[in-house]
């Protein structure tokens, strides 16, 4: 079963906020982990996430 | 197997294992019946150059442990890499030997093995998914269903299908010079045979 779904720019930074602020990180932050290749457990998935949503983002 | 689900903002998609109201996901995977990892699935995707199919700019096949929640292996395909290969992969392990030498190197992190980009094929002859669900199933024997064979099987041919025809396109003298030794007449265009593709050939 395929699923589609069109997010709004409001919605997906909405969800990146809301990434950063479960992970108690700025964003600059997440990426100084990933650079220095320090992420743990659940960053990895998160910065993965927001990875995508600026991906999309840049989709306008 | 949870849906798949494509994910839109403007001309790019992200298509990704879904979760509850559309929330990402990824795949379970089972020993004997118990959940003990997961696979992650990220494809990065954009309309082509003709705005009639999408095209893989990105994309993410990653094993993760649930006893720690961090990747073991990724298998990444990034198309404007500039610094490491365009298809690589990274294993997150460790091994002594290695360090040593990426220490004596230089190397600005020598003890992280996941730091370094394993290049496997370049854009058009790297893994697909499919080489890694056998991988998981036949070498790390996780669970799977029956009949899973001639799934991966097709999958793989419509793969491989997919990116010999975008070989040929890239660089058609090579496909016109093997089809006339199979016996085939090969007739150029008019006006010469089209441009080869610098980055088929040579992007690392």
């Amino acid at each position: 079963m395929t699923r589609v779904y069109e997010m709004t720019r409001p919605d997906l930074e909405a969800r990146r906020a809301e990434i950063l602020a479960e992970l108690g990180l700025t964003r600059k932050e997440l990426d100084e982990k990933a650079a220095a290749y320090s992420l743990v457990a659940d960053e990895w998935s998160a910065w993965e996430e927001i990875r995508e949503i600026e991906f999309l983002l840049v989709g306008d | 197997m949870p849906p798949i689900d494509v994910v839109q903002h403007g001309a790019h998609y992200v298509v990704r294992p879904g979760g509850e109201q559309g929330q990402r996901a990824a795949v379970p995977l089972f020993i004997n019946g118990q959940r003990v990892a997961w696979l992650e699935i990220s494809i990065k995707c954009r309309l082509d150059s003709r705005n009639r199919y999408l095209a893989v700019e990105d994309s993410l096949f990653g094993l993760k442990a649930d006893v720690d929640r961090t990747p073991v292996l990724r298998f990444e395909y990034q198309r404007d890499m500039h610094t490491a290969p365009h298809a690589h992969i990274h294993v997150h392990a460790h091994r002594g030997a290695l360090s040593h030498l990426l220490s004596q190197a230089g190397h600005a992190t020598p003890h992280d093995m996941s730091s370094l980009h394993i290049p496997v094929g370049g854009s058009r002859l790297r893994p697909c998914l499919e080489d890694l669900l056998q991988f998981l199933i036949t070498e790390c024997k996780f669970d799977s269903v029956r009949g899973w064979e001639r799934h991966i099987d097709a999958g793989r041919e419509r793969w491989r299908r997919t990116q010999v025809a975008a070989l040929a396109r890239d660089v058609p003298t090579e496909a016109a010079r093997v089809l006339t030794e199979l016996g085939y007449q090969v007739t150029p265009p008019v006006d010469g045979h089209a441009e080869e593709s610098d980055k088929a050939l040579h992007a690392w």
